[in-house]
This record gives structure tokens, C-alpha cells and sequence, in this order.
């Protein structure tokens, strides 16, 4: 076969393949602006936030919570129903020594400028535990205790296994074992509104830029 | 036979993969997922090559002269799969761990036919490029400050990276004992 005849339909074929590479690398890069699942999850809650399901929790007080999507028909409001307008989010497990302490920190530093600014009960804080294996109420109420969270500013829930595997998914947080007997998860603070839309996500040392964010979308006088 | 029942179920193995613990354990760590089921992939391509039928087979020759096109698909598909949002894309997500199979069993798949058709400066050009590419990604991976997938721990990041440099590393001596055995 002559040398053009041959190089022709390679040259189309190298073309379709570098096409579809092209594709598949803008699909999952999000047009080259992430490179992270990680990255790639926080540019798509931040273009379009995602809904997430009603969760009934019972937090460290002993009260059932259901922070966002209650009150419906078809998710009707259960115990404290909803305790504030905008909730900030992270997730965590009692026995952590690491991610989880630093976030406990930050939380009280929220915790003190919501007091200081006047945004209780308009945002509140919510640490969710993901080890419901091991943490029920007495851990969750040690870690409150521990951390120093104000009743009606800040809760530390424990949600049921279906719904927690639910709200990990629906979100996008992973949560994989560490080998050395803890996890390790794609943490951060996230932010979710009463209707329960993910609407941001930050890292723990945006904690000032979660919290304008956060009372930026609280308006009114309550929940 | 048994050399041909050997070559039927390695031709299979991405089916395999369809099963959970088959799959959790190639892909467990991040390392054994790079390292070694990502060339199992293609093995198990390249081991199905002999029963592709003579009329696709040539159809499939017209566009691969000299094997650029198979080549420069397996330097695109070695690229893609280095990307820690589709590694870890792959991980959770069935559609995207599906079109990774499908992408490494087929490169395996044309490859053989490739590396006969092509002569050794084109080998040598795409073994060249995949050399630093997998020796940068290598790098990048040992030297991260933290986490870059969502499904593995940093060490099993950094032994990916140390594997990749290895990779690197007998790819070049390959390339240089093969240069040197046709001179």
C-alpha cells in the first residue's frame, strides 16, 4: 500500500483518539480548572448546589434533629425540626486525635464570633459524626463537653447508618480506613441551608470566610 | 491447550474485576492499582489479540500505520489514568471504573500488532515520552504535601509514586538493551 493511503486514515484515527482524550480529560477536570475529586466536588456544589435528603439525627442533647428538608408532607418534622436558617457543617468521629481536634477548634472559634455578631439561631453549627459504630450520645455529649459547645449554637449529631451512608454520598465525602485503627476523610466545612442545599464547601482555615457565607444567607429573624 | 486455557482466562480478567473483592483487592491500594492491575489490564488486551477475526483486524491496520495511532493511544490512556480526579473517579464511580477496563483492555488489545508494525524510532519516541510522563507523575505523587485522592492514604499515594519512578526508570533500560541488541 502506497505511504500517503496508509498515513491518511492514521492521521484520522490519531485524531478521533486524541478527540476523545480531550473529552474525557474536560469531563473529569471539569474543563481543566480541578484535578482533584476533591477540587472537582467543591467547583460543582459551588456552580450548582446539590440537594440533599431530609436526615433525622439525634444530637448530643438527646433531642432528635432534623436540621434541613423537614416540615414537608412528605418529610415531616421531627423533634427539634429545624434549628436555624443556614447550617456550617463538618464531619467528624469522637475518637479522632488529628482533623477532627484542629476542626473542634475552629468550631469554637465560630461558635464565639456567631455569639458576637448576633447569628444565633439564624446559623448554626453542626458537627455529624460518621463513626456511628462507635459514637452514641454519651461520646457525642463528651465531644460538646470537650469542645465547648453552647446549647442552641452549636450541636454534635449522630445520625442512623442508612441515613449517614446517604448524606456521605449525597455530598461527596469519602471516608476511608487509616490503618491505624481511624479514618480519614475529605473534611472541611461545609455549608448547607434549611432546605438542605449544599451550598458551599471551605477549608477548616477559611472558618472567617465560612461564617460571611454562612450569615449571608441568613436573613430574617429566625428559622 | 493448557497455554491457550492460560490465554482465554487471562483475556478475561477485567470481568473479574466486576466482582467486589476481586476488584476492592487490586484496588485497595494505590500503588497495586497502578502498578500492577493496570498492566494486568493490558496483558489480559494483548492475550485476547490472537482471536480478533482477520477482516476487523485488517480494517483496524488501515488506521494504525507504522502502530502510531495504538501508541499514542496507550501514551493518552497512561496520561488519563495518572490523574488523581479520574484514578479516584475510577474507584467510585462503576461507569468511570467500566470505561477503565474497556480503555486499558483495548490498548492491550491493539498493541502486540502495534509493536511489530513500528520501527524502533517510533517505539523509542513514545517510550521516550512515557518515560517522563509516568517519571513527572511519579514525582508529583511522592512529593505531595497531602492527600490527592479521596480513596487512599498518603502512603499508599507515595509508594504509587516510588512505583512509577521504578516504572520510569526499566522502561529506559528496556529501551536502551533493545536499541543496543538491533544496532
Amino acid at each position: 500500500m502506497p505511504q500517503r493511503s496508509a498515513a491518511l486514515p492514521t492521521l484520522a484515527a490519531c485524531t478521533l483518539v486524541a478527540v476523545a482524550f480531550a473529552a474525557a480529560l474536560a469531563s473529569v477536570t471539569l474543563d481543566l480548572s480541578a484535578w482533584t475529586r476533591e477540587d472537582v466536588r467543591r467547583l460543582q456544589i459551588e456552580r450548582a448546589p446539590i440537594a440533599l435528603s431530609p436526615l433525622v439525627m439525634i444530637g448530643h442533647d438527646k433531642r432528635a434533629l432534623m436540621p434541613w428538608g423537614g416540615g414537608t408532607a412528605a418529610a415531616p418534622r421531627v423533634g427539634q425540626g429545624t434549628v436555624a436558617q443556614v447550617y456550617v457543617v463538618d464531619f467528624i468521629y469522637t475518637r479522632c486525635a488529628s482533623l477532627c481536634v484542629a476542626l473542634g477548634s475552629v468550631f469554637q472559634r465560630m461558635q464565639k464570633s456567631l455569639a458576637e455578631r448576633g447569628l444565633v439561631g439564624k446559623v448554626a453549627l453542626l458537627s455529624i459524626s460518621f463513626d456511628v459504630a462507635h459514637d452514641g450520645v454519651a461520646e457525642a455529649a463528651t465531644y460538646a463537653r470537650v469542645h465547648g459547645a453552647a446549647a442552641g449554637a452549636w450541636w454534635v449529631a449522630i445520625p442512623d447508618a442508612a441515613g449517614l451512608a446517604r448524606l456521605l454520598a449525597e455530598a461527596g465525602v469519602v471516608v476511608i480506613a487509616d490503618g491505624a485503627g481511624g479514618y480519614a476523610h475529605n473534611g472541611g466545612i461545609h455549608v448547607i441551608d434549611a432546605q438542605g442545599r449544599l451550598l458551599r464547601v471551605f477549608d477548616a482555615g477559611q472558618y472567617e470566610a465560612a461564617l460571611d457565607f454562612a450569615a449571608s444567607r441568613a436573613r430574617g429573624p429566625g428559622p | 491447550m493448557k497455554a491457550g486455557a492460560l490465554r482465554a482466562i487471562a483475556a478475561l480478567l477485567p470481568l473479574a474485576l466486576l466482582f467486589e473483592p476481586v476488584r476492592l483487592f487490586f484496588e485497595r491500594d494505590m500503588a497495586v492499582h497502578m502498578l500492577v492491575e493496570f498492566p494486568l489490564l493490558v496483558a489480559a488486551g494483548a492475550a485476547a489479540s490472537r482471536w480478533v477475526p482477520e477482516a476487523p483486524a485488517r480494517v483496524a491496520r488501515l488506521g494504525d500505520w507504522k502502530g502510531i495511532t495504538t501508541l499514542l493511544a496507550f501514551t493518552l490512556v497512561s496520561a488519563f489514568w495518572t490523574i488523581p480526579a479520574a484514578l479516584d473517579a475510577a474507584v467510585l464511580d462503576p461507569r468511570i471504573a467500566v470505561a477503565k477496563y474497556a480503555s486499558w483492555w483495548l490498548v492491550g488489545l491493539a498493541l502486540p500488532q502495534a509493536l511489530r508494525a513500528a520501527p524502533p524510532a517510533i517505539i523509542l519516541f513514545f517510550a521516550g515520552n512515557w518515560v517522563w510522563m509516568s517519571a513527572t507523575a511519579g514525582l508529583l505523587y511522592v512529593d505531595a504535601p497531602q492527600r490527592l485522592c479521596l480513596s487512599y492514604m498518603e502512603d499508599s499515594q507515595r509508594h504509587a509514586g516510588a512505583g512509577l519512578l521504578v516504572a520510569a526508570v526499566a522502561m529506559t533500560i528496556a529501551g536502551f538493551v533493545s536499541w543496543a541488541r538491533n544496532k
